[in-house]
């Protein structure tokens, strides 16, 4: 009798301390975020290049993931991305330059999508215009003709306070996206076309401009590396043009 | 744009009453033959007799999975033949698996006629209901500042005609007549907060032309292109 009890006690303690190292490594609500020393360390520990020297703020997307902008002792402006897991805050993607990049956090799911950035100020840039495009696309299957309207709408940001920051994407853009998402079966089904994104037909955009509201090349905040430690996605923004818009009179 | 779960209220149903005959047939026969094979072995062969390698064949609209090859049962045949007269036994059960099939086929070909007696694919009513959170996202800067005007598009909607997606007039229209950065969108405006018919299962996607009069609206099928003989939008004063 008294060795069954044991037993049970022996059993019991085992599942219970499980449970809770289970739940402790993948549950338990996230630490205090790193100090900029501990940041700096680990972003050059994990990649050299990135020669991270100052913290210039961080930009809390949701209470798991974190982005982090420094500054390089190069004077490069780059970004680092943060996410808490395993029970430990961890640098996911550093990209040695700023360049506006949609950070997909949930995976395709478009109201987790958010736009970050950190703008070179040598570039002067006063205005991003940021934008969601889908294009027109006109065709036939099976006898049946179909049509894509033209999607193209655009958010401003302006970096006259901050060269850098986070965008979550707005709520009418996630709407259209979510719709596109089951549009694109139309015509072309597939059995994986849920999973991929790229859109064939929709992409994310801007378009810099200076503090004479012309458009400007931002020499300095493009064409960095980007080092991925693991598990995140992202999506180019493509650089546009004036010209590349429809502007109706 | 319609958000959640969309149920297809008639695949459902005739995917029940599919299942229920199976099991009605299945049982009967098992009944009949007074074996003394054991129910559950029974019905993991009939499960696996199902089985098949089919060919998509589309008629009406719709996709009809044909059986070929029996894949089930040939599986069922190796295994079995191991041991004398076992495959006998439960060689009935397996082809009953198979033949199952035709059922589902059945139930297929019969949905074409019921889904479009209660959803009618030419009539906006079987996209749109409840607009009562209806509203407009302008997804082109051609669209100019309106709002969606419920009362007119509601009465309006059972009355709509289908016309023709003129992609070629269309086309030309806005390729040839407009400088490349001066185009107007067909279509500036997406409809959201609207659902389609209840059991309907379609899951549409709605853009609303720039005259206020015509609805494009895109299912997993096809576009379907209404016209209204008023506009349903109003101006933002």
């Amino acid at each position: 009798m008294k060795k069954k009890c044991m037993w049970l006690l022996v059993v019991l303690s085992v599942v219970s301390l499980t449970t809770f190292l289970v739940y402790w490594y993948f549950f338990w609500p996230p630490k205090p975020f790193p100090s900029n020393e501990e940041i700096v360390r680990e972003v050059n520990r994990t990649y050299e290049e990135a020669g991270a020297k100052d913290i210039l703020d961080t930009l809390f997307v949701d209470t798991h993931h974190v982005v982090v902008p420094y500054i390089s002792t190069n004077e490069d402006y780059g970004l680092s991305y943060w996410g808490w897991r395993n029970h430990k805050w961890q640098v996911l993607t550093i990209d040695t330059k700023g360049e506006p990049k949609v950070w997909k956090v949930n995976g395709n799911d478009p109201s987790s999508f958010v736009i970050v950035w950190n703008v070179d100020p040598n570039d002067q840039l006063q205005e991003i215009q940021y934008y969601l495009i889908r294009n027109r696309n006109y065709g036939m299957t099976n006898g049946a003709e179909y049509y894509f309207p033209k999607v193209q709408m655009k958010k401003e940001i302006s970096l006259r306070e901050k060269s850098y920051g986070i965008l979550q994407l707005p709520k009418n853009w996630v709407h259209v996206l979510n719709s596109v998402l089951i549009e694109e079966r139309v015509g072309q089904p597939s059995l994986f076309l849920h999973d991929i994104f790229p859109l064939q037909n929709a992409y994310f955009g801007w378009i810099p401009y200076n503090e004479s509201g012309k458009e400007v090349f931002p020499e300095q905040t493009v064409n960095g590396s980007t080092y991925v430690v693991g598990d995140i996605y992202q999506e180019h923004m493509l650089i546009m043009n004036k010209v590349d818009l429809e502007i109706p009179k | 744009m319609t958000v959640g779960y969309t149920l297809n209220i008639i695949a459902f149903i005739l995917n029940v009453i599919a299942w229920v005959s199976i099991g009605l047939i299945s049982f009967h026969i098992y009944k009949k033959k007074a074996s003394k094979l054991k129910i559950w072995k029974v019905i993991v062969v009939l499960f696996i007799g199902i089985f098949s390698f089919n060919i998509n064949w589309s008629m009406f609209d719709t996709v009809v999975m044909l059986p070929i090859l029996p894949l089930g049962v040939w599986i069922l045949y190796f295994v079995f033949k191991q041991k004398e007269g076992r495959w006998e036994r439960y060689r009935l059960y397996a082809w009953l698996g198979f033949g199952a099939n035709v059922v589902f086929i059945a139930t297929t070909l019969l949905a074409v006629p019921l889904q479009s007696a209660f959803y009618p694919e030419r009539e906006a009513t079987t996209y749109l209901s409840n607009l009562e959170y209806a509203s407009l996202i302008p997804i082109h800067p051609s669209a100019t500042e309106q709002k969606i005007n419920k009362v007119a598009l509601e009465n309006q909607l059972p009355n709509m005609t289908v016309e023709m997606i003129y992609i070629q007039d269309w086309y030309e229209e806005t390729y040839m007549e407009m400088e490349s950065n001066e185009r107007n969108e067909r279509f500036p405006y997406q409809l959201t907060g609207v659902t389609s018919k209840w059991g309907s299962g379609k899951k549409p996607v709605t853009y609303i032309e720039s005259d206020g009069k015509g609805l494009l609206i895109k299912t997993v099928e096809k576009d379907v292109y209404f016209r209204a003989a008023k506009s349903f939008l109003e101006e933002v004063k």
